[in-house]
């Protein structure tokens, strides 16, 4: 059993279950920061 | 007014500066865990490769259950302080929103990433146990908390929010439990459970340096929101003086717009 992640292995359920996982909380937490960033700039637009 | 202002630029200054020097340790916490996650840590001798969903579900799992009580003090602090110190109620009302907005971004992923962990390990997307629903429970209260504060058109809003706050944290140490008190489909716990549980040593470094990154980054999209909502108050606060000026007949009050831009 290799000791680390192998790009071969991303090619089953597992895998890409597991890209799914990481890119979920990258989508999830980055949608967010843009979120609160847009509104911060839309907001100091009105000061 | 012009002195005051400049004399006063460069305290104001301090907070982005920390932030910034803040989200950089962040986001090189964050790539150094990621690197150990995929790159260093060996694979999962029972679960394969998909064992290493652990290292984002399970700090999210953590965390989530961690700003809920930075909701529940900030609220109940709005509610004993809403009427002697209407001000100080409002710095805490904005603390309130933050924690559960980022409350509802942890347990999103929670959720999310633990059912396609289950899919993956179990064959199912989701079972109806304790802790899987006590945590489904958890993020519908905090939605509901969030769309109460957004929907509701009353001026009692921020009170009813606040009371709704207090009646979803009840829920925080039930999902700490779950997997304590019932027998679960999720699994037992990993950490202060039986005796033979824990972690490899070979895995803690990847689960703790995204321990340490997710909650750093929890903590500045926490402040990050705070600050957006202290300046969203001060603008209101200042439209609804400026309107109250001008059905007076006064000139338009503009007093407060300075410190709106140093709100944070």
């Amino acid at each position: 059993m290799p000791t680390s992640l192998h790009i071969d292995s991303l090619n089953t359920i597992e895998g890409r279950h597991l890209v799914l996982i990481y890119a979920t909380v990258f989508l999830i937490q980055g949608g967010y920061f843009l979120y609160v960033a847009i509104n911060w700039f839309k907001l100091r637009k009105r000061l | 007014m012009a002195q005051s202002h400049s004399s006063a630029a460069p305290f104001s200054r301090l907070p982005v500066v920390f932030g910034l020097i803040w989200l950089a340790a962040t986001l090189a916490i964050l790539i150094h865990g990621f690197r150990w996650a995929l790159m260093i840590s060996p694979t999962d001798a029972e679960q394969g490769n998909i064992g290493r969903a652990l290292y984002y579900h399970v700090p999210h799992s953590i965390w989530a259950l961690l700003f809920p009580y930075v909701n529940l003090i900030a609220s109940i602090a709005y509610l004993s302080l809403r009427k002697s110190h209407p001000t100080k109620a409002l710095i805490a009302d904005a603390w309130a929103l933050a924690s559960a907005e980022v409350t509802v971004v942890y347990a999103t992923i929670c959720l999310v990433t633990g059912s396609l962990w289950g899919r993956a390990s179990w064959g199912i997307w989701w079972a109806w146990d304790a802790r899987m629903t006590s945590m489904l429970l958890l993020w519908l209260l905090y939605v509901a908390y969030l769309m109460v504060r957004r929907l509701s058109s009353t001026g009692q809003t921020n009170t009813v929010a606040a009371v709704l706050s207090v009646f979803a944290a009840i829920d925080v140490p039930i999902v700490y439990m779950s997997i304590r008190w019932w027998r679960t489909q999720h699994p037992q716990p990993v950490f202060f459970g039986a005796p033979d549980s824990g972690l490899d040593a070979s895995m803690k470094p990847a689960f703790n340096w995204n321990l340490l990154g997710f909650f750093m980054w929890g903590v500045f999209i926490l402040v990050l929101r705070y600050a957006l909502e202290r300046r969203r108050q001060l603008v209101e606060q200042d439209a609804i003086q400026s309107a109250l000026d001008i059905a007076l007949g006064d000139t338009p009050h503009l007093s407060s717009l300075p410190e709106a831009h140093n709100a944070y």
